[in-house]
């Protein structure tokens, strides 16, 4: 995203002071669109056709988490191309977006798709001899390290040490300057409560929970409040266990942790994005050509001088 | 005095499908509880069963060792366990064999060592035709055998229980000051000790992956138990392992088997982690009490490991993508020997490639 806003400023500084503001909006909108088609909707069909000679019939891919590249590669050989392969899709907690991409490709008629969490990750390499890994990418980064999503570089890995190829399919409008030598210096935090559930997509929203909190404690009044006769208490008594009996069987679905700040000594770390070493990556393919991975600075300097 | 022998046969018969029942449906899990239920069931079946000759006992717990080891053929304690105790019964033998023999000079049976095939081929021979002394010789001797076996038993029963307070001992030695530790395996009792025991005498940080979908429960156990004692616990996503393994002193991993050639299976996700420890030039422990060392060999790796509920994969509320996608679950994973620095026992610490030394030592 730095680099569209680099360019459009840069664009913004090239309007001729003469022009008026309305010609200068509609120059800019039309300049916008030209660059949405060229560096997104159109590399990631040049991306496509590069890539899709890899991709042969029978053949098994790996790939982590959802890429909207990766999407449109396979569905092109899927559809166009008419080849039939196989589809090892990695996911992992807490955002499952390799669900996301479960669901579009196992529509795809030429397509068997294959769903692990990343814990099973070392028996799908093992049992399945898969022929490509690709990984789709956050942003390409000068030092040649591919900056995505957490996870990938644990794919890239252990593709690397069974001797799979690991192929990154990164639009040009990605690379980056930046040079950043571990994931844990500079990095993006998640929400720490979805690491809380044990089962997914299962958390109550924040406001939803004081709302229950707020139900208990007013009934827990209204009970301490009714004096009555005993027949009364002893049937409110009943009720309060048969009510007590319900909400303890809802709060064992509710998690073990959902105390976790009371604790000081636990924390929870929940990082978004990982990078991942340049000896594990094969080839980048962008739309201007296929490139190792210490080629990334090459690219700036050209992407720099054509803008 | 056939008949008695026969109704303890069936006892024996009796005593010993139920046991394998118990195991075929899962009534026991988890190792330590296999390996006490184990020897407990193997004191019963010597007490119960019945003999002539030393060679026919070991035949006889050596046959209900394979049918147990069979009826939960990748939990291998049962086996490691049924090994250990033919050792202490060999042992005996070999140790008050003389006496035995003594017993049978007057048939004219030569006071050999009683394990010497050749010598026991003639022996049995002559103890088949022996007399009533010679009987009553043998099953006093056959009281004391049984007797000293199940007094061996009792031991290694006591040893198992005690793998945790031997384990800890070592502690404090492998862990320094203000160092993160990681573990992937939560679920491991022996891992928790471990690190409570440290705490006491250092101060450090741990790493907790989730494990998810099989261990997840147990992970948050797990950092509870840990951040109660006041430990520094971290959990993480098994996704984060490589991104924080720069950061990481030591792994810390707990094994479910352990085998010939010092590998080990341990749970699913465990093998990328020691991948990526290797990669980055981290030590990998792995903390095992004795009972799970097998002398077996893993040739075929794909039986080693267990497949479990893929709906805890992909639930059944996603159901647009529950019919149209292959799912598996393994639950397990296997660490190649290279990828361990160290074993951690109750009795010593291994380093994989001496480790046939040690099967030497357990096994005759």
């Amino acid at each position: 995203m730095g680099n569209a806003i680099r360019w459009l400023k840069q664009k913004i500084s090239q309007i001729p002071i003469e022009m008026s503001d309305d010609d200068a909006k509609v120059q800019l909108n039309e300049d916008i669109d030209l660059f949405i088609q060229e560096k997104i909707l159109y590399s990631g069909k040049v991306i496509t056709q590069f890539a899709s000679g890899h991709i042969q019939n029978n053949s098994k891919i790996l790939t982590y988490g959802h890429s909207e590249v990766l999407k449109k590669l396979f569905k092109y050989c899927a559809i166009e191309e008419n080849k039939s392969f196989e589809i090892y899709i990695v996911d992992s907690k807490p955002l499952f977006e390799g669900k996301k991409l479960a669901k579009e490709l196992s529509s795809v008629k030429n397509i068997k798709c294959h769903y692990n969490l990343i814990t099973s990750l070392s028996s799908v390499l093992e049992r399945s001899s898969i022929d490509f890994c690709f990984l789709g990418a956050n942003s390409m980064l000068s030092n040649g390290r591919l900056y995505s999503r957490v996870g990938t570089a644990l794919v890239a890995m252990s593709s690397k040490n069974k001797n799979i190829p690991v192929l990154v399919c990164c639009e040009s409008i990605k690379f980056s300057d930046k040079v950043q030598l571990d994931s844990v210096t500079l990095n993006e935090l998640g929400d720490a409560d979805d690491m809380i559930n044990t089962k997914p997509f299962n958390k109550t929203g924040f406001n939803l929970q004081q709302y229950l909190n707020k139900l208990e404690a007013k009934k827990l009044e209204e009970q301490n409040s009714t004096g009555g006769k005993k027949g009364q208490q002893q049937q409110q008594q009943s009720k309060k266990e048969k009510d007590d009996k319900l909400l303890q069987s809802s709060q064992k679905n509710e998690e073990t942790l959902s105390n976790w700040k009371d604790y000081p000594s636990l924390n929870i770390l929940n990082v978004l994005y990982d990078l991942t070493p340049p000896e594990y990556i094969q080839k980048i393919i962008t739309e201007v050509g296929a490139l190792p991975p210490s080629s990334v600075p090459v690219i700036l300097r050209e992407y720099k001088s054509i803008t | 005095m056939s008949s008695a022998s026969h109704v303890a046969a069936q006892k024996l018969d009796i005593l010993v499908d139920t046991f394998i029942s118990k195991l075929k449906r899962r009534q026991i899990t988890g190792s330590y509880k296999i390996a006490t239920e184990t020897c407990q069931f193997l004191m019963r079946v010597i007490s119960t069963s019945r003999w002539s000759t030393p060679q026919e006992f070991i035949q006889l717990i050596r046959k209900v060792g394979q049918r147990i080891q069979e009826a939960q053929p990748r939990e291998f304690v049962t086996g490691n366990v049924v090994r250990r105790v033919l050792a202490i019964i060999r042992d005996e033998v070999n140790g008050t064999g003389d006496s035995l023999n003594n017993a049978n000079v007057n048939n004219g049976a030569p006071s050999a060592p009683v394990d010497t095939s050749m010598f026991q081929l003639l022996s049995t021979v002559n103890t088949s035709s022996s007399t009533n002394l010679a009987i009553k010789e043998n099953t006093r001797g056959q009281n004391d055998l049984r007797s000293v076996v199940i007094q061996g038993i009792r031991e290694l029963s006591d040893e198992i229980s005690s793998v945790n307070e031997n384990i800890e001992a070592m502690t404090v030695d492998l862990i320094h000051e203000n160092e993160v530790l990681l573990t992937p395996t939560p679920g491991s009792g022996t891992v928790l000790n471990f690190l409570l025991k440290a705490s006491l005498k250092r101060k450090f940080t741990v790493l907790v992956t989730e494990s998810y979908p099989n261990d997840i429960e147990e992970c948050h156990l797990f950092a509870k138990k840990l951040a109660e004692a006041n430990i520094e616990t971290v959990i993480i996503p098994d996704s984060t392992v490589f991104a924080v393994m720069s950061r990481v002193g030591k792994v810390l991993i707990g094994a479910r088997s352990v085998f010939a050639n010092g590998g080990c299976v341990s749970n699913a996700g465990v093998a990328a982690v020691c991948e990526c420890a290797k990669e980055h030039r981290t030590p990998v422990f792995a903390v095992a009490g004795l009972y799970k060392f097998s002398p077996t060999y893993p040739f075929d790796k794909d039986s080693l490991i267990e497949v479990g509920n893929s709906g805890k994969v992909m639930p059944f509320e996603d159901s647009d993508l529950v019919g149209k996608c292959e799912v598996t679950n393994p639950v397990f994973d296997y660490v190649i020997p290279e990828h361990i620095d160290i074993y951690i026992t109750n009795m010593y610490v291994y380093f994989f490639l001496f480790i046939n030394l040690f099967f030497q030592f357990i096994s005759t």
